[in-house]
């Protein structure tokens, strides 16, 4: 009461309940310790387009100052936010596209291999990788992302998308395996389609 | 391999396919050739490093949200620090009072005449007999019930053994009790106790 709070030093579930309770300061010091992280996330998850992406973590912090109360105390706040920005993102999938009714059923864009010559530089290769990584389903993308640029764990990518660990790995090795497929001239050593088929 | 996807991805971020020593290149190949994890390592070491790379931010918009928690929270406050005249507080809970004093509960004494307590008594001689022991248990128990306004309704109780009523006559009757039987009624006991015969 009588000494001031020091918000930096409270964890992100201390801040949430600080923040339910109107306090402005606990409310900005979760906005910079989130904002870029779901920044880069959202620009990920959205096909890299960063105007849509600060929309999204501006209607995501708006959802959190409306219902700081939708915050389960018993839970990882870090966890809790990507399941938010994961719902989001699975939202948008659904509005945007015809193709897909549902995160689960949805089909990939068109993912025969690249027809890139095998010797290029670095740069080249990357932008393929990027539009490689952009051509997963997404259900595979989000738990790719979460995974490698997240470094979330296994067992906290299976909270946030609410399904078993065993789904996740699962769904971590198809990813790598159709990204090795889509991009397997750049290796002409690997085996066409031998083992990543 | 999605059971063992977390030490496969371990050895693909650490080593190479020929710096692996025996046991991890058997456990490798019982998943994959030597071409493949070279290939799936090159893609999951490159993925980490695109993901890695992030584009400056633009700009936050921490000031719109700030004002948009101010606001939420200012009517939240408003709401909370509204003052009640002190005469409707009295009212008010003048009313409850007497609401609660109306449905207070009555404590009303009622016995439970019979209480059946099984008592297993197992047999240790023969295990398979099962003795069942009934006990009787007179209790009182205090209820509480609501109190309510009760009127008061007599039932008569009639003795059938002093009083009778005919059918289809609501008149009750006294039984004529007989006083007894007389030596001469009984002609059998009065011969026997004489000796007549």
């Amino acid at each position: 009461m009588f000494f001031k709070t020091n918000y930096q030093q409270l964890s992100d579930e201390a801040l949430m309940q600080h923040m339910s309770k109107g306090k402005s300061k606990a409310f900005d010091e979760l906005y910079h310790r989130y904002y870029e992280k779901m920044y880069y996330y959202f620009f990920r998850m959205l096909r890299q387009d960063a105007a849509k992406a600060q929309d999204f973590v501006q209607d995501m912090f708006v959802k959190l100052i409306e219902r700081p109360q939708a915050f389960d105390v018993k839970r990882k706040f870090s966890t809790w936010i990507y399941t938010i920005a994961s719902n989001m993102c699975k939202n948008e999938y659904r509005r945007k596209s015809n193709q897909f009714s549902n995160l689960e059923d949805c089909e990939s864009f068109p993912s025969q291999a690249l027809t890139i010559p095998s010797q290029l530089d670095q740069k080249i290769f990357n932008k393929h990788l990027e539009v490689a990584i952009e051509q997963l389903k997404p259900k595979h993308k989000v738990c790719f992302i979460l995974r490698y640029q997240e470094e979330l764990s296994i067992e906290q990518i299976s909270q946030v998308l609410d399904c078993p660990e065993g789904t996740v790995k699962s769904r971590l090795h198809h990813a790598l395996k159709q990204l090795s497929k889509q991009l397997v001239q750049f290796n002409p050593k690997a085996p066409q389609n031998k083992e990543l088929s | 391999m999605n059971n063992n996807y977390e030490q496969i991805e371990q050895l693909m971020l650490l080593k190479d396919f020929d710096e692996l020593n025996f046991q991890e290149k058997a456990f490798i190949q019982d998943s994959m050739s030597p071409e493949a994890y070279q290939q799936q390592r090159s893609i999951l070491i490159e993925s980490k490093r695109v993901l890695a790379q992030k584009t400056p931010l633009k700009g936050t918009q921490l000031s719109s949200l700030q004002a948009h928690f101010e606001a939420t929270h200012r009517n939240k406050a408003a709401w909370q620090s509204r003052k009640i005249p002190i005469y409707q507080a009295l009212l008010f809970a003048a009313l409850v009072g007497f609401i609660v004093w109306c449905w207070r509960p009555v404590q009303i004494e009622t016995s439970v005449q019979k209480e059946i307590v099984y008592l297993p008594k197992v047999d240790t001689i023969f295990q398979e007999k099962l003795v069942i022991e009934e006990k009787v248990v007179y209790k009182t128990k205090f209820v509480e019930v609501p109190l309510v306004l009760r009127d008061t309704v007599y039932i008569p109780s009639i003795d059938k053994e002093q009083f009778y009523q005919e059918k289809e006559n609501p008149t009750i009757f006294a039984k004529q009790i007989p006083k007894g039987k007389t030596m001469k009624d009984m002609g059998d006991l009065m011969n026997f106790v004489v000796g007549a015969d």
